[in-house]
C-alpha cells in the first residue's frame, strides 16, 4: 500500500513543481497568436494569407502602403505622379533607405522587384496583377517611371499589397527562408511548426518600431486559442479564430476585442460546370434557401456583415443586394421543382477553417428545408486546392475569399466556378479602365448587380476580422485592406507579458543521454548472454521490416491526391509558376526514381528537405522530438509507477479489496479513451483550477519547470490507459510466478509472501512486461496524435498530421519512417533485453 | 467469486445490448431530429427537454449521441470484419502450411505493426480523403495480423491433436481439415479476441473521428462531437461529457464481454 501512496505523492509532486512561473521578459515585447504558420517568409514566393501576416509589412514593404479604407499613402516612394492618359507612372524614390544586409534600396530594387514579379517564371501569387505594367524604365537612382500596356485603376492599391513588395538583387533567391527587406522589424529565429519571433531593425529608415520583438506563434486550434490569451501566453490575436468565446472575453477588462470588416467575401461556390447548376433557376432557387442572418448567428455567432454579391460593404460604390433573394425555402422548392429538379441532390466540399466547416452544416440544413438533400465532404487545403479548385471536381464549396479588388474572377472562363458571361467581361474591362470615379462607382454597381442576377455564387457573408488583445497592448489595431496590426506603432503598457521564447527549441543534451543510455545497455547485455544466430535473425527481421514499410509508405502518399506545389502557391497561382515550384522541389520525374533517390539520401543521413519550410527534415524531426521524447518519458515514468504500485498491491492478496479495487481502476483505464480523458483533465485542472496550463508548449529555453507543467497533463492522459495495460500483464505475471514450484518451496520454508513476491515474483514477471513497456514506449512516442492536438502540443504525431495537410509529402515520408524505425528498434531492444533478463527465450524461438 | 457466476459477461453482455438497441432505435426514432438545427436554442444545459443539452447549432445531444452509437458500431464493426475475414484465413493457411506461408504471415504482422496506431488510418485518410472508409481500412489493417495471430496459434495446437492426424490419414487436405476440423473449434477464441478487438476499434474509430478522418457530417459521431466540444469548454462543459462517456460505455461493454467470454470457454475448457 505504501507503494501506493508513494507513487499519488509523486504525480502531486509532478504537478505542484510546475506551476505557472511568472517569466521575465524585456519590456516591449509581445506574442502574436496565428491561426497559420507561413511556409516561406518572402511574400512575393506565393499566395498563402499566412506569409503577409507574418513578413509584411514587418520585414519588408512596397513602394506605397494602403492606409485604413485603402487609401494609398507613401512609403518607399515618396511621391509619385500619373500622366494624363494614365499609362505612365513616375515615382519618386525616398533616399537614404536600406534592407537589412546593408544593400542600398534605390531604382535598380525597384526594376528587378517588379520585373521578378511578372516574370514567365514568376512565383509571384498576384503575377498576372503586374502583367499590365509593359515597361519598368530608371530616370535616375531615385527615380523610376512605370509604363503601363492599358490603363489600370487598381494598379496603385495593388503596389500597396505584400506581392509587391521590394526585394533586392542579391537577396532574393534566399527571401524564403532568411528574408532581407527594408522593413521595421527583421528576422529573429523561426521555430519550425511553432514560432517566428522578429526583434527591431536597428537601422529602419524611418521611425523605429516602439516594440523590441515581436514574436508570432501558431495555434491552429481555435481551444487553444482562449487559454493562450488567458494564460498570457498570447498578447494579441489579429484573428481570433473562435468566435464563441469573444462575449467571454469582451466582459473581462484584462482584454479588449474589436471587430473590423475585412476584403472578404463568404460565399457558397457553385460549380456552373455541372448539369443542375449551370441553370441559373436551379442557382436561384438556392439563393431563396439560403437565410444569411442563421448562418452569421450559428457560425460566426453574430459577428459578419450578410452580402449580396461578391463587393466588401465598405468599399466605395458598394450596392446591397441582400434583399435580392429573401429567405423563403417553400419558394426555393417550387423553383426547383420548375426548373425540373424536385429532388436535387448536391455534395459540398468544405475546406478545414471553421468558418467555412461550420457555414457548411447550417447550409446543408437550409438547403435541406427546402428539399435539396446535401453531403457534406471535409478535406484538408492541399486536397481541396487539388481538385476543387484545380480540377474543378465539386458541385458546392464554401470559402472565403480573403483578395482586395478580386472581383475580376468573375471574368475568367478557366476559374473554378465555371461562369461566363460576356455582359460581366464587358462590364469588368470598362470598370479597370475607368479612372474617373463617378463612372468606376456606377461600372461596379453594374458588375456587382449582374453577378448576383446571375446568382453565380451563393453570397453568405463579409468575413469579419476579429480582434482579441491584451489591454496593456496599445495602438496595435489598425485594420486596413492588407493588414489587421500596425506593429511599428504598437507598444505595451507597463512592460510585456509573454515573450517566453528566444533561444533554440533545441533538445537539452541530457535528455538524449537518459534516453539512448538503456537501450544501448540492454544492447551490450543482449549480445553478451543471447546466442549469434537469434541476434542475426532478429537484425535481418529488422531490415525487411524497414524496406517494406518505406515502399508501402511512398506509395502510399504516390496515390494520395493533392500536390505540394498547389499547396504552396495557392488560389490563383499559374501553371508556369506551379511547374517551377515542381522543378525546384523535384518532384517531376518517375516514381521509381524520386524512390531510389529518397533511400539514397536516407542512407547517408538525409531526411530531405520539406517543400513547405524549406529547411531539412532531420531539423524538423528534432525539434518535435524535443517535446515528443519528454512527454513519452514522463508517460512512461508515470505510468510503470502506477503500474507497478497497483499490480504489486493486487499481486499480494488476490481477490482482496486492494485486488478488487485495483481490477476495476484497470477495467475503467482501458476504457476511458486518453484523449477524452485529457479534455476533462483540461476542463478541471486549466479550466476551473487553473492549476496547469490548458495546451501549448513554452519550450525548454524557459526553464525546465514551466515545459514539465505544459506536459503534465497530456503525460497524465497519456499514461493512464497505459498504466492500466501494465497493470493487468504484471498482476498475471506475478500471480503465476507465485504459482511455480519454486516460489511455493520458498514460501513453504518461511519466507513472507511480500518477501517472495518481491523477491522470486518479481523478477521473473519483469521479462514480458519490459516487452509490453518497449511498445507502449514507441506508441507513446508516436501514437500520441491525438492527445498532441488535444494539448496543442508542438509534437512528431503532429508534425506528420500538419504535413500531410500541407502535402509535405517528403516530411510525412520521412518522418513516419523514423517512427517506424522508433518502434522497429525498440521492440527489436526489448526483445534483446527480454533475452538478456531470460536466455531462454533465445532458445526457445526457431 | 465463483457463486457470483460470470459478472463481466452479464454486464458486458447488457452494455452491448444497450448500445446496439440504441443505435437501431435512433434508426426509427430520436427524440428529435439528430441532424436538425435551431440556432435559437443553441447551447443549452442539460434539462428535461433535452437531456445531453444541445450543441452549439441547437442540435439536441442526445439525439446525438444515440445516432452517434450507429457510426461507432458501424465503423468498429466493419473493421473488425475486415480484421477476421483477412486474418483468419491468413491465420490458418500459416498453421496448415508452416514453412513460407507462416513465415509470410508473420513478416506482415511484423510490417503492420510497425507502423504506430493510427499513423497507418491517418495515411489511409491521405489517400482515400476521409471518410468511414479510411477508418475501417485504417483500423481494420491493424487488426488483421491480431486475428492471423490467434487463429495461428489456435490452429498449431489443434493439428497436433489426434483429430487432425486421424483426418490427415483418412487423406483429407489441409484445406478441408482447417475449415472442417480446425475452424469450428477456433470459433471460441476468435469471439473473445472479436469482443476486445471491438472496444479497441470504437476508441481508434473516436480518435480518428475526433482528427476528423472518419466519418463526415452531418452523420452524427462521438469523436467529432469531443471535437466541437472543444472550444465551448468554458461555456459548455457538458458537450465534451456525454460523448465521452458513451464511449466509455461502449468500450467498457465489449471489454467485459470479451473478458467474460473467455471465462467461460476457458471455464468449459477445463470441466
Amino acid at each position: 500500500m505504501w507503494r501506493a501512496s508513494l507513487s499519488f505523492a509523486l504525480l502531486a509532486l509532478c504537478l505542484l513543481g510546475s506551476p505557472h512561473l511568472a517569466r521575465a521578459a524585456p519590456a516591449n515585447a509581445i506574442t502574436v497568436g496565428l491561426q497559420l504558420e507561413p511556409p516561406t517568409l518572402d511574400p512575393t514566393s506565393g499566395a498563402a494569407d499566412a506569409i503577409k501576416n507574418v513578413a509584411f509589412p514587418t520585414l519588408f514593404e512596397g513602394l506605397v502602403k494602403l492606409g485604413p479604407g485603402g487609401v494609398v499613402q507613401p512609403l518607399l516612394a515618396q511621391s509619385w505622379t500619373v500622366s494624363p492618359d494614365g499609362q505612365t507612372y513616375s515615382f519618386h524614390l525616398r533616399r537614404g533607405v536600406q534592407f537589412s544586409d546593408g544593400e542600398p534600396f534605390d531604382a535598380t530594387v525597384v526594376k528587378f522587384s517588379l520585373d521578378r514579379a511578372r516574370a514567365p517564371g514568376s512565383t509571384n501569387g498576384q503575377r498576372s496583377r503586374f502583367e499590365v505594367i509593359d515597361q519598368v524604365r530608371i530616370l535616375d537612382p531615385y527615380e523610376v517611371e512605370l509604363h503601363l500596356k492599358r490603363r489600370s485603376a487598381t494598379l496603385l492599391q495593388v503596389l500597396g499589397w505584400g506581392d509587391a513588395v521590394m526585394v533586392a538583387p542579391g537577396s532574393a533567391k534566399t527571401d524564403i527562408t532568411r528574408p532581407v527587406g527594408t522593413g521595421p522589424f527583421v528576422l529573429e529565429d523561426w521555430r519550425r511548426g511553432y514560432s517566428v519571433s522578429l526583434k527591431r531593425n536597428p537601422a529602419y529608415w524611418g521611425r523605429p518600431a516602439r516594440l523590441e520583438r515581436v514574436t508570432f506563434t501558431f495555434i491552429a486550434d481555435p481551444s487553444a486559442a482562449e487559454a493562450a490569451l488567458r494564460a498570457g501566453d498570447v498578447d494579441v490575436f489579429p484573428n481570433y479564430p473562435a468566435p464563441e468565446g469573444l462575449k467571454r472575453l469582451a466582459a473581462d477588462p484584462r482584454f479588449v476585442v474589436r471587430s473590423a470588416p475585412s476584403e472578404g467575401e463568404t460565399l457558397v461556390a457553385l460549380n456552373e460546370r455541372i448539369k443542375p447548376l449551370a441553370d441559373v433557376r436551379v442557382r436561384r432557387a438556392l439563393a431563396y434557401a439560403i437565410d444569411r442572418r442563421a448562418v452569421i448567428e450559428g457560425a460566426m455567432y453574430g459577428f459578419g456583415t450578410p452580402i449580396g454579391s461578391h463587393y466588401p460593404p465598405q468599399d466605395p460604390g458598394y450596392v446591397d443586394l441582400t434583399g435580392l433573394y429573401p429567405h423563403d425555402p417553400a419558394k426555393a422548392r417550387a423553383l426547383l421543382a420548375q426548373a425540373g429538379y424536385p429532388h436535387l441532390g448536391l455534395t459540398l466540399t468544405l475546406p478545414p477553417p471553421t468558418y467555412a466547416r461550420r457555414s457548411g452544416e447550417i447550409v446543408a440544413a437550409q438547403l435541406a428545408q427546402a428539399g435539396v438533400k446535401v453531403k457534406i465532404v471535409d478535406m484538408e487545403w492541399a486536397q481541396w486546392l487539388a481538385q476543387v479548385f484545380g480540377r474543378h471536381a465539386y458541385d458546392m464549396t464554401i470559402v472565403d475569399h480573403v483578395e482586395p479588388l478580386d472581383y475580376d474572377i468573375y471574368g475568367r472562363d478557366d476559374y473554378y466556378f465555371g461562369y461566363s458571361n460576356p455582359r460581366t467581361k464587358v462590364l469588368l474591362a470598362a470598370a479597370e479602365d475607368a479612372t474617373d470615379p463617378a463612372r468606376r462607382t456606377a461600372l461596379l454597381g453594374g458588375i456587382q448587380r449582374q453577378i448576383a442576377g446571375d446568382s453565380v455564387n451563393l453570397f453568405l457573408f463579409q468575413y469579419p476580422i476579429l480582434g482579441v488583445w491584451n489591454a496593456r497592448l496599445r495602438d496595435a489595431w489598425a485594420p486596413t485592406p492588407v493588414a489587421i496590426l500596425d506593429l511599428n506603432d504598437a507598444y505595451v503598457a507597463g512592460g510585456g507579458a509573454g515573450d517566453e521564447q528566444g533561444g533554440s527549441g533545441a533538445t537539452p543534451a541530457w535528455l538524449w543521454v537518459l534516453t539512448t543510455a538503456p537501450f544501448v545497455l540492454a544492447l551490450i547485455a543482449a549480445g553478451r548472454r543471447a546466442r549469434p544466430a537469434y541476434l542475426a535473425g532478429r537484425l535481418g527481421v529488422l531490415v525487411g521490416t524497414l524496406l517494406a514499410a518505406s515502399l508501402v509508405i511512398f506509395l502510399l502518399l504516390q496515390i494520395a491526391p493533392g500536390d505540394p506545389a498547389r499547396y504552396m502557391m495557392g488560389f490563383s497561382a499559374d501553371p508556369a509558376a506551379l511547374h517551377a515550384v515542381r522543378l525546384e522541389l523535384g518532384l517531376e520525374g518517375p516514381a521509381w526514381r524520386r524512390y531510389l533517390s529518397w533511400m539514397a539520401g536516407l542512407a547517408h543521413g538525409d531526411l530531405g528537405l520539406s517543400y513547405t519550410y524549406r529547411t531539412p527534415v532531420a531539423a524538423l524531426v528534432a525539434e518535435r522530438l524535443a517535446v515528443s521524447l519528454p512527454l513519452a518519458l514522463y508517460a512512461l515514468v508515470l505510468s510503470t509507477t502506477a503500474a507497478f504500485a497497483m499490480g504489486l498491491g493486487a499481486a499480494m492478496r488476490p481477490g482482496g479489496t486492494v485486488d478488487r479495487i485495483v481490477g476495476g481502476l484497470t477495467q475503467l483505464g482501458v476504457a476511458v479513451p486518453g484523449f477524452w480523458l485529457g479534455m476533462m483533465l483540461v476542463i478541471v485542472f486549466a479550466e476551473r483550477l487553473g492549476w496547469a496550463p490548458a495546451g501549448g508548449f513554452p519550450g525548454w529555453a524557459g526553464g525546465v519547470g514551466p515545459a514539465l507543467g505544459a506536459l503534465s497533463l497530456p503525460a497524465i492522459a497519456l499514461a493512464a490507459p497505459q498504466a492500466a495495460v501494465l497493470t493487468r500483464v504484471l498482476r498475471g505475471e506475478l500471480l503465476s510466478a507465485m504459482g511455480a514450484d519454486y516460489v511455493r518451496s520458498a514460501r513453504a520454508r518461511g519466507l513472507s509472501r511480500r518477501q517472495a513476491l518481491i523477491r522470486h515474483a518479481l523478477p521473473n514477471a519483469l521479462g514480458p512486461t519490459l516487452t509490453i513497456l518497449g511498445l507502449q514506449f514507441a506508441y507513446l512516442l508516436a501514437g500520441a496524435v491525438v492527445i498532441e492536438n488535444v494539448f496543442n502540443l508542438p509534437g512528431l504525431g503532429r508534425l506528420v498530421f500538419q504535413a500531410l495537410a500541407q502535402r509535405d509529402l517528403i516530411v510525412v515520408q520521412s518522418v513516419v519512417l523514423v517512427l517506424v524505425v522508433a518502434v522497429v528498434a525498440v521492440s527489436f531492444l526489448t526483445d534483446l533485453a527480454a533475452a538478456a533478463v531470460d536466455p531462454r527465450l533465445s532458445e526457445r524461438r526457431r | 467469486m465463483r457463486a457470483s457466476g460470470n459478472a463481466p459477461l452479464i454486464a458486458g453482455a447488457a452494455m452491448v445490448t444497450l448500445l446496439i438497441a440504441t443505435a437501431l432505435l435512433s434508426l426509427i426514432w430520436t427524440p428529435y431530429p439528430a441532424e436538425a438545427i435551431n440556432i435559437a436554442i443553441r447551447l443549452a444545459p442539460p434539462s428535461p427537454a433535452h437531456l445531453f443539452g444541445t450543441d452549439a447549432y441547437g442540435r439536441d445531444g442526445l439525439s446525438q449521441a444515440m445516432a452517434g452509437a450507429r457510426t461507432a458500431l458501424l465503423v468498429s464493426g466493419a473493421a473488425c470484419l475486415l480484421g477476421i475475414g483477412v486474418g483468419t484465413p491468413l491465420g490458418l493457411l500459416a498453421a496448415a502450411r508452416r514453412g513460407w506461408a507462416d513465415e509470410l504471415t508473420m513478416r506482415f504482422s511484423d510490417l503492420v505493426f510497425a507502423f504506430p496506431a493510427l499513423l497507418l488510418a491517418v495515411l489511409a485518410a491521405a489517400t482515400l480523403g476521409p471518410g468511414a472508409l479510411d477508418a475501417v481500412i485504417g483500423i481494420g489493417v491493424y487488426s488483421i495480423p491480431v486475428f492471423a495471430k490467434v487463429v495461428r496459434t489456435g490452429a498449431l495446437r489443434l493439428w497436433s491433436l489426434d483429430y487432425a492426424l486421424a483426418a490427415r490419414a483418412a487423406g483429407k487436405g489441409g484445406l478441408r481439415i482447417s475449415l472442417e476440423h480446425i475452424l469450428p473449434n477456433l470459433l471460441a477464441p476468435l469471439a473473445v479476441q472479436g469482443a476486445l478487438q471491438l472496444s479497441l476499434a470504437v476508441v481508434a474509430e473516436a480518435g480518428l473521428a475526433y482528427l476528423g478522418l472518419s466519418a463526415q457530417p452531418p452523420a452524427p459521431s462521438w469523436g467529432r462531437m469531443l471535437a466541437d466540444a472543444q472550444t465551448l469548454y468554458a461555456q459548455a462543459p457538458w458537450l465534451a461529457l456525454f460523448p465521452g462517456a458513451a464511449i466509455v460505455v461502449a468500450v467498457l461493454g465489449f471489454s467485459l464481454l470479451g473478458e467474460g467470454l473467455r471465462r467461460r470457454f476457458e471455464g468449459e475448457g477445463r470441466a
